[in-house]
């Protein structure tokens, strides 16, 4: 079963890093909002409004990147494919999730560093704001992996798609931005301990739900 | 056939006597319960707000039970109910959120006041709009009826993060049900728990005429093909 899922998150990084589309158009888009961001938002009040912002950022590109796991399945044609391969659906949905995870930490690596050199932003403790905003990520990974499948038949889906996950994921929206503030005032990790029990237990049950429907989203 | 007018039967006394029970209950509200000491006459819309507020929490409950039921049976009736449920949830979850809002300028000062529970509630409400917005964006009726109950399956963890909102984090709803009892004079449950019927039986009429509505549309385009 760890074979299956290595196996599907290596396949399709194998796939991204032959073109980097998929990368290299999040990255521009991040890039993009990040300066959009810089000349909307007045300097003075940019310290208390950075965490919101930069999280918005993660969000945006999140939701243009993460459906691209399995709309490209869809677009090559090589979705009945990944089907009838012998492996289980939970194991494509976690290669899925996987490689979303990776994408996200490449994006992380480079956006934070340019957010913070673009707005001058002073963060307290920077190694637990990359925590928080991991385990946000994470959380919009699983959601948004398998929330995706479902649009895969519908019309205009890359309007759909927002309106169906935003909602979804607004507990790791406000927790994750409560904690990021907090993470840029300096906090410890124990100051941040609510947000992420609450996170953490936001994703096993995002996890287990999305294990437990995925073979229902994946037929005919 | 039977059977079906045999529910018929009981549905419609079930909505007559939802009806009448309201209007008791509206009259007990309204014109029998004296002003409270603090909030003066304008607690009295919390005997409308806080049932329909409760119902549509327990009808997304049944949409969660439709849908996960549709999953298991590939039913076009629990489809059918999934859709209906949820749809008068939604009517009646947009009632509470606007009454609360009136409510809310009266007792806080503002309209909105992005309070945890006004909030979660707020997120539910775009989750099952969510869910509408799927449907109608796809046309085939098993990738429709899948793709939403899968949805709504998602969506329902929003319900209990409405309920518990008040206990998580500070708030400025009270919390009114407790597990050794509830927080409430005695005259005003007395109006409380019959009106919190009251809307259930309304909800369960409507749900029924709304789903069998569907049904007969339902077997009609059959007959078309």
């Amino acid at each position: 079963m760890l074979r299956h899922i290595k196996e599907i998150a290596i396949k399709d990084l194998r796939l991204e890093f032959r073109t980097k589309s998929t990368l290299n158009f999040m990255l521009l888009f991040a890039l993009i909002t990040s300066m959009m961001f810089s000349i909307s938002v007045p300097f003075q009040s940019i310290q208390g409004t950075a965490p919101g912002l930069l999280w918005l950022v993660f969000l945006f590109v999140g939701l243009m990147g993460f459906s691209r796991a399995f709309l490209r399945e869809v677009e090559l044609g090589t979705l009945d494919g990944l089907k009838s391969a012998p492996v289980s659906p939970s194991d494509i949905l976690l290669g899925k999730v996987i490689y979303n995870l990776v994408l996200v930490l490449i994006m992380e690596a480079i956006i934070v560093p340019v957010f913070i050199g673009l707005f001058d932003l002073e963060i307290g403790n920077l190694p637990l704001a990359f925590l928080v905003i991991t385990t946000g990520n994470a959380g919009f990974v699983v959601v948004s992996s398998s929330l995706s499948t479902l649009v895969l038949r519908a019309r205009s889906r890359e309007l759909l798609a927002p309106l169906i996950m935003f909602p979804v994921i607004y507990p790791v929206i406000s927790t994750t931005i409560s904690g990021l503030r907090m993470a840029m005032g300096g906090g410890v990790l124990m100051d941040v301990k609510n947000e992420f029990i609450l996170l953490v237990s936001f994703i096993i049950i995002m996890l287990i739900v999305s294990l437990l429907t995925f073979e229902y989203a994946l037929e005919d | 056939m039977e059977i079906e007018k045999k529910t018929q039967g009981i549905i419609m006394l079930i909505s007559v006597a939802g009806f009448l029970l309201a209007i008791l209950c509206g009259y007990g509200a309204l014109i029998y319960l004296g002003p409270e000491k603090t909030l003066g006459d304008s607690y009295r819309i919390f005997f409308f707000h806080t049932p329909s507020a409760i119902v549509s929490l327990l009808g997304f409950t049944g949409t969660l039970i439709f849908s996960v039921r549709y999953l298991m049976r590939r039913d076009v009736e629990s489809d059918i109910y999934a859709v209906s449920t949820a749809k008068v949830s939604l009517v009646f979850v947009t009632i509470a959120l606007i009454m609360g809002s009136i409510w809310a300028k009266f007792a806080w000062g503002e309209y909105w006041n992005w309070d945890p529970r006004e909030t979660a509630v707020l997120i539910l409400w775009f989750v099952y709009a969510g869910y509408f917005a799927l449907r109608s964006a796809i046309d085939e009726f098993d990738a429709r009826a899948r793709s939403s109950a899968i949805f709504a399956v998602f969506g329902y963890v929003t319900v209990p993060l409405a309920y518990l909102s008040t206990r998580i984090w500070a708030s400025l709803h009270p919390v009114i049900i407790h597990t050794t009892g509830m927080n409430l004079e005695p005259r005003m449950v007395m109006v409380f728990v019959p009106m919190i019927f009251a809307v259930l039986m309304i909800y369960i009429s409507f749900v029924w005429i709304d789903g069998r509505l569907k049904k007969i549309e339902y077997q009609l385009m059959e007959v078309v093909e």
